[in-house]
């Protein structure tokens, strides 16, 4: 069961960066994941259900390595996130061919996604023992989206920045 | 099962937070990207030889050592699972003390987080500690 959807997740997106998110079908979603079109039915009812679930756990899988590596180095994790969002296949495909989905799906708002997203930025914060505060969230986040799609320069710069322009958390919030 | 990637991710993790440095500074040394070398560290890529080869360089570290290390660790684990039913290892008599005080781990892991190296990195040449530790723990009997 997880591991049809995890198949069916990986599928999306390289069905996506094969074909782009348009063009895409359920069919080929099927085919890239290896499973027969009716069981992909099973799980999904609209490959726009597929994305946004693939997104979901991509976002999910990204975060889960950034706190660890947050708890290490807070630039680290910053760097890594810019990269990993910046570089990812069927996002660069999309900012290739479909221009105004990457707009779309760049438009922060107080939708569900959004809001996991910024509890996303949160925990990797708090894993680098910074202030996790709302406008400091609103500033990586904005950072983060910015690379939906495009690579950008010297990231690894750009995250040492922001990681040296962020509040430190007070010492006596740690609890012994 | 253990898997070897995930072994040598380790040793090169252990290298690396020995010596207090970032992902993006040996990822920059070894001309590798920080994703793929995340990737490598957390054992979900094979890293090739060639990439092998680049990191131990990166880490001044010779490769003979980094593949000692790893075949110490794995014989610990290996000796690990012949352990008897009934006994826990030291390693998840640790894991469950941490679990139940969670909290204060965590506090603790913050508080030390300058200059943490990992407790069980074993230094040069010296036997793995993993199977030492566990003769010093009382048998517990499994739940």
């Amino acid at each position: 069961m997880a591991r049809t959807r995890a198949a069916v997740l990986d599928g999306a997106s390289r069905a996506v960066e094969k074909h782009g998110a348009r063009r895409t079908t359920m069919a080929d979603i099927a085919n890239l994941a290896g499973i027969a079109k009716g069981t992909l039915y099973n799980h999904f009812r609209a490959k726009e259900a597929v994305f946004a679930a693939a997104i979901d756990a991509g976002m999910q899988s990204l975060t889960d390595e950034c706190v660890t590596v947050a708890t290490e180095d807070l630039a680290d994790a910053l760097a890594l996130a810019a990269e990993r969002i910046g570089t990812h296949p069927a996002l660069c495909r999309l900012a290739a061919d479909e221009p105004a989905a990457v707009a779309a799906l760049s438009a922060i708002d107080d939708s569900e996604p959004w809001t996991a997203a910024r509890a996303s930025v949160k925990a990797i914060l708090d894993a680098g023992g910074r202030d996790s505060s709302s406008a400091t969230v609103e500033v990586v986040l904005r950072w983060l989206v910015s690379f939906v799609g495009a690579p950008g320069r010297d990231v690894e710069g750009q995250a040492a920045v922001i990681a040296r322009g962020l509040p430190v958390l007070s010492q006596p919030q740690l609890q012994f | 099962m253990v898997l070897l990637r995930r072994l040598v991710g380790d040793v090169l993790r252990r290298h690396r937070q020995r010596q207090s440095r970032t992902l993006r500074d040996v990822s920059a040394a070894a001309r590798v990207s920080l994703g793929y070398l995340s990737e490598i560290e957390r054992g979900r890529k094979e890293a090739s030889s060639e990439l092998l080869a680049a990191i131990c360089a990166a880490l001044d570290v010779s490769l003979a050592d980094v593949l000692r290390e790893v075949s110490d660790d794995l014989a610990a684990i290996e000796r690990r699972t012949l352990t008897p039913v009934g006994f826990t290892s030291a390693s998840s008599v640790a894991l469950h003390s941490a679990k139940r005080s969670r909290g204060a781990a965590v506090a603790t892991l913050q508080s030390s987080r300058p200059m943490s190296p990992p407790a069980t990195a074993p230094a040069r040449g010296q036997r793995p500690v993993a199977p030492v530790a566990m003769l010093s723990v009382p048998p517990v009997v499994a739940a």
